[in-house]
């Protein structure tokens, strides 16, 4: 290969990992954390039972508390209660918001669950990274896009990817990260060019926002109707009570063949054109295909039922499976979640080597990237551990509980941005990682100081235990860290 | 079992590479014993697929294979890597 391409690969590399880094970092983070989402809601609702649930059950429950409390509402929205998620996550619009709420499986109503986005809150930041609509979805796309752009030229600029496939020497400054930035990369290589891949697949229609409309010459509902099929009626405005949601599920559930119930979505409802539409939980397919049933929602008769069979669609619900991991078991969960920490690790080492490589330590450029690592590499796990502390301490009453657990953590990460800017970065680097080291080992004592009665719902089990066990595991890591970064500074 | 043939595929490459011989091994192998534990080495991870064959699951398991093996040469790179240190550090 000509020296020529391969500089350039690097010059690409190296740059294009620098811009898009410190955004990849975050939304890797996220995704890796939203790998245990409904473990992460469990752990930070503990006072939902976990185990078996009967879904058409918790259906009829959350559908009877909407219709006493979102009467109004044009459409309810629930992701329906299953073994992994123990809680139902009902929304709706109410004026220009949307009002998202937790409702028990057994009573329907939210009464005695702390208000907490739980581990929705790291789905949603992995690809909306808290921006209003399209924004975060956007920088989502693009920066996935500069993930396959990142990795492609990486595999070209590092000649000896395979001689030095198992090398990982320490002690030897700037050699060092190279190696540990090279193993983490190639070690997980596949898995880091199908997330890449996935990734802009899933957001495709933002990737590529003018194929659509300019094939259904700009009628975007047209569009849309095509891609999910769905039984529309217009409201008449003649109020009539919804039927017995119960016996729908239950048909429903019988025509999923095992695969439960995932969402049901209710429209007008109150209203002669109420239309229930149930869509099928996670089969142990890798694709995720729509699989939906709409039952007339004034008489409770089947109205129509749709199963994804186009073969555009089903690539794009492959592709969207793969990157979703949903079929996976305990073990391949796992799998995505140490595949998620090395690509995180990976960008991390990255960033850390292109200051390591630079020349001119006191430049503006120099300092400025070497602050923004320290406020995103230690900065942010600092603030994710905080977030999940505050779950813990803040009080069950307080009001816009939920919104104030996400403020914890933006002003925890401010704060670290802030510190990281005005102190030296070996200080910094010390401070924050211990700080991340100690709140991160907080977790589990915060889990233990507020833990419910023994036996009782989120009583110490498997959720429990592998959460705090991580956190502690993260707490040593960025414990050993810290240790690191005081021995080099002393030598 | 298919993690385990993948394991053993990796030490069998990293001892089958000049620099990880030397480090695990305290002394460099023949280039003939290093030829013949890649050959082996490709092989292991060959035969790790083996089970997937089987398996009528088989698209989710060579996900999951895909996984096993990112561990699989996770740890023999620890492995590696602890070893300098101890070699570095008697």
């Amino acid at each position: 290969m000509r020296e020529g391409f391969r500089q350039a690969m690097t010059w690409l590399h190296n740059w294009a990992g620098l811009v898009v880094g410190w955004l990849l970092l975050v939304i890797a983070a996220a995704g890796t954390l939203s790998v245990f989402r409904q473990e992460l809601d469990a752990w930070m609702h503990p006072e939902l039972a976990r185990g078996a649930i009967d879904q058409a059950t918790a259906g009829a429950a959350a559908i009877a508390w909407l219709s006493r409390h979102a009467a109004t509402a044009p459409a309810w929205f629930i992701d329906l209660a299953d073994m992994r998620s123990p809680g139902s996550l009902a929304y709706w619009a109410e004026g220009p918001d949307f009002v998202a709420k937790m409702l028990s499986p057994l009573t329907g109503a939210p009464d005695g669950i702390r208000d907490s986005l739980g581990g929705e809150f790291f789905y949603r930041f992995h690809f909306e990274l808290q921006l209003p609509h399209p924004w975060g979805r956007l920088l989502a796309v693009v920066a996935a896009e500069m993930l396959l752009v990142v990795l492609i030229t990486g595999i070209v600029a590092h000649r000896r990817i395979f001689k030095d496939f198992f090398t990982l020497r320490s002690g030897k400054g700037q050699r060092s990260w190279l190696d540990g930035h090279i193993v983490l990369g190639v070690l997980a290589l596949p898995f880091h060019l199908m997330i890449a891949l996935t990734g802009v697949v899933t957001l495709i229609t933002l990737f590529m926002p003018w194929a659509g409309p300019a094939a259904y010459k700009g009628d975007r509902a047209a569009l849309s109707r095509d891609l999910y099929p769905a039984i529309e009626r217009p409201r008449s405005g003649i109020p009539v009570p919804l039927a017995p949601i119960a016996p729908m599920l239950r048909v429903a559930e019988a025509r999923f063949d095992g695969a439960g119930i995932s969402t049901i979505n209710v429209y007008n409802p109150g209203d002669a054109a109420q239309v229930v539409t149930v869509s099928a939980g996670e089969t142990s397919d890798i694709a995720v295909q729509q699989h939906n049933i709409s039952f007339d929602g004034t008489t409770g008769r089947m109205l129509g039922e749709f199963v994804e069979r186009r073969p555009a669609m089903r690539v794009q619900g492959f592709l969207y499976g793969l990157h979703m991991g949903r079929f996976a078991g305990l073990a391949s969960r796992w799998l995505y979640f140490l595949s998620g920490l090395m690509l995180t690790a990976a960008i991390a080492t990255g960033l850390i080597l292109w200051t390591a490589k630079r020349r001119r330590p006191h430049g503006f450029g120099h300092k400025l990237v070497d602050r923004l690592n320290v406020g995103f590499i230690a900065g942010m796990p600092l603030a994710f551990a905080l977030f999940l502390v505050a779950n813990r301490l803040l009080p069950l009453g307080m009001a816009a509980r939920a919104v104030i657990e996400t403020r914890c953590l933006f002003l925890a990460w401010a704060a670290a941005l802030l510190y990281a800017a005005c102190r030296d970065t070996t200080r910094s680097w010390r401070a924050l990682l211990m700080l991340a080291a100690a709140a991160c080992a907080a977790i589990p004592l915060a889990d233990l100081l507020a833990a419910p009665l023994p036996g009782g719902p989120g009583a110490l089990d498997g959720v429990a235990i592998g959460v705090d066990a991580v956190a502690l595991g993260f707490a040593g890591l960025f414990a050993f860290c810290a240790r690191r970064v005081r021995r080099h500074a002393a030598a | 079992m298919s993690f385990l043939l993948a394991l053993l595929a990796f030490l069998a490459l990293a001892a089958g590479t000049y620099r990880q011989s030397v480090l695990l091994l305290a002394s460099a192998n023949s280039p003939g014993r290093r030829r013949a534990l890649l050959l082996l080495g490709y092989a292991l991870l060959g035969f790790s697929l083996l089970p997937l064959a089987a398996d009528p699951d088989w698209a989710r398991r060579l996900v999951q294979w895909f996984g096993e093996l990112s561990l699989a040469v996770l740890l023999v790179v620890l492995l590696c890597w602890l070893v300098g240190l101890a070699r570095s550090h008697p």
